[in-house]
């Protein structure tokens, strides 16, 4: 696949902590990730040849106000709204774009400051039918676990420990903006926000910023001692399907990560770290099934008997994902990448998943009515 | 004779986007039924209808009049939502005998207390619209709008 594009590795990561920095500007928020992505790879600002941004709230133009105040102004800058898979997308393009041959040295990042929107539910199109009749993003995921618990027999407490498992690992990221665990009982007393979810459930209010730098594979070595390849990328964007379908099945996670394994020729045994789309409880579970890490029906035994926690077979959202990382949604996609790339590096402390070869991001985003969501981006990564 | 909308379901500035004429139709016995409509070149059926098939970009688009009771695919009462949303509200998704799904919002304000669970049976309520309840965007004096809820059987 692809015979005709050069490999493309990352060299350089950065970010800031998730949480509420209602103070701040957007620029100000992407400085220091960006910053230190460079300095990470050893590059000066002026060597960066193109900028790609992912935001979905942030405004016009808002890859040049970050280039404008970080020495890079001038070069070229695409800026990518894709809902919550915004800088997933980036990065997509720029690899496109250095694998292509166009560019050697390429600076993707992501930022959002929801904090700016008052908080709550996020602002939806209110021309589609489904929002106009009262649709919010927990209500959406809320159904998907009322079927889920429906046909596959799983408990609001199946659910609760999947937030119990995000916090546990987000305790242990300094770049978290939840740092406590919690209990199913807490999880389960918390304030209902859209049954069955409960407020802990669900991914919180935040701002944030996340940065790579990447260049060809054959120049990696010169600015990273562990440079981590970009093994795969694919986007998918949501099939329109009117009438009955299943809405426990991640339709467009599916067709995208299948798609990316037969193009990689890599599976999801191959894949020893993932970091996922868990915007709310259920959709972890779904994306254990979607991803290929289990048959149908089968995602809460996962949970339960820790495969996908720190410490097993494959742990998912070592970051403590979107529950407890956070979930500043243009930059959520570009942090899971910083993620998986210092897993794959070592550079994880207390959360290291041990000898992790092959890591896999996924993020999708985007509530229309008639799609399971708008976009989907999955990478896959190695060393 | 219609039933009015419960106040549950009339809580909001506008009980949801208002219909067009071409969303309702009047059956034989009188009452208001929600019309979709169906691709006469590729057979799919849509609610609310478009003039142009979203499967197959045909322009054959015909009428599809749909029943007025159907099976709960799954719902939720929303606790947090917009401001101009009064919560707690129930919404939910409902299959029609016709192989269309609709979304609307359910009468009550606990979904979980009213027994409210995937595959019971609920009807559709049309009624015409009050022109204090339209979306004032979409009503004009001289077309009538509607809209539509569910409530179980």
């Amino acid at each position: 696949m692809h015979a005709n594009l050069r490999p493309v590795s990352v060299i350089g990561t950065g970010m800031i902590k998730f949480g509420k920095h209602r103070d701040l500007t957007v620029p100000a928020l992407a400085q220091p990730a960006v910053r230190d992505a460079l300095r990470e790879a050893k590059l000066e600002p002026k060597q960066i040849e193109a900028i790609y941004a992912g935001t979905a709230t942030s405004g016009w133009m808002p890859g040049q106000r970050v280039a404008r105040d970080t020495g890079m102004s001038g070069v070229p800058v695409v800026n990518c709204e894709n809902a919550c898979s915004s800088s997933a997308t980036a990065f997509r393009e720029a690899w496109v774009a250095v694998a292509a041959g166009l560019y050697d040295y390429v600076l993707v990042f992501g930022v959002e400051q929801l904090t700016k929107l008052g908080g709550g539910t996020l602002p939806l199109d209110q021309d589609d039918i489904e929002v106009s009749n009262g649709m919010v993003m927990p209500a959406l995921y809320a159904m998907r676990a009322q079927r889920y618990l429906h046909d596959y027999g799983a408990t609001e407490r199946d659910l609760a420990e999947v937030a119990v498992k995000a916090r546990r690992h987000g305790a242990l990221n300094p770049d978290a903006q939840f740092r406590t665990e919690t209990t199913v009982e807490e999880v389960l007393a918390s304030r209902r926000i859209a049954d069955p979810l409960t407020l802990l459930q669900c991914c919180p209010t935040g701002d944030g910023a996340a940065a790579v730098v990447i260049c060809p594979t054959e120049r990696a070595s010169a600015h990273s001692d562990r440079p981590v390849k970009v093994l795969g990328s694919h986007l998918a964007s949501g099939r329109y399907i009117p009438g009955f379908r299943d809405m426990t099945t991640p339709e467009i996670t599916q067709r995208c990560s299948s798609e990316l394994y037969e193009e990689t020729g890599l599976g999801a045994e191959d894949i020893d770290v993932l970091e996922c789309h868990d915007a709310f409880t259920i959709a972890e579970l779904l994306y254990y099934e979607a991803l290929g890490l289990c048959p149908r029906g089968e995602a809460v035994r996962l949970l339960r008997d820790g495969t996908t926690s720190l410490g097993g077979r494959v742990p998912v959202n070592p970051s403590g994902g979107l529950l407890s990382k956070g979930h500043p949604v243009g930059a959520s996609g570009a942090a899971q990448i910083v993620e998986i790339v210092r897993q794959l590096q070592g550079r994880c402390g207390s959360r290291q998943v041990e000898g992790a070869k092959v890591g896999l991001t996924h993020v999708t985003g985007g509530g229309t009515s008639g799609f399971d969501h708008g976009a989907c981006a999955i990478h896959l990564f190695g060393v | 004779m219609p039933a009015t909308a419960p106040a549950s379901v009339r809580n909001a500035p506008h009980v949801g986007r208002a219909l067009r004429a071409a969303d309702v139709t009047r059956a034989e016995d009188g009452e208001l039924h929600l019309s979709g409509a169906e691709c006469s070149d590729c057979g799919t059926r849509i609610f609310p209808g478009a003039p142009v098939c979203p499967s197959c970009n045909g322009e054959r688009m015909k009428p599809l009049p749909l029943g007025s009771s159907g099976t709960l695919y799954a719902c939720s009462t929303v606790h947090v939502a917009p401001a101009a949303w009064q919560v707690p509200y129930v919404i939910g998704y409902v299959d029609l005998p016709e192989g269309v799904r609709v979304f609307g919002k359910i009468a009550g304000t606990d979904g979980v207390a009213a027994g409210l669970a995937p595959d019971i049976t609920v009807r559709v309520h049309v009624e015409e619209a009050a022109v204090s309840d339209a979306n004032p965007a979409d009503a004009s004096p001289a077309a009538p709008t509607y809209h539509y809820w569910f409530a179980p059987a």
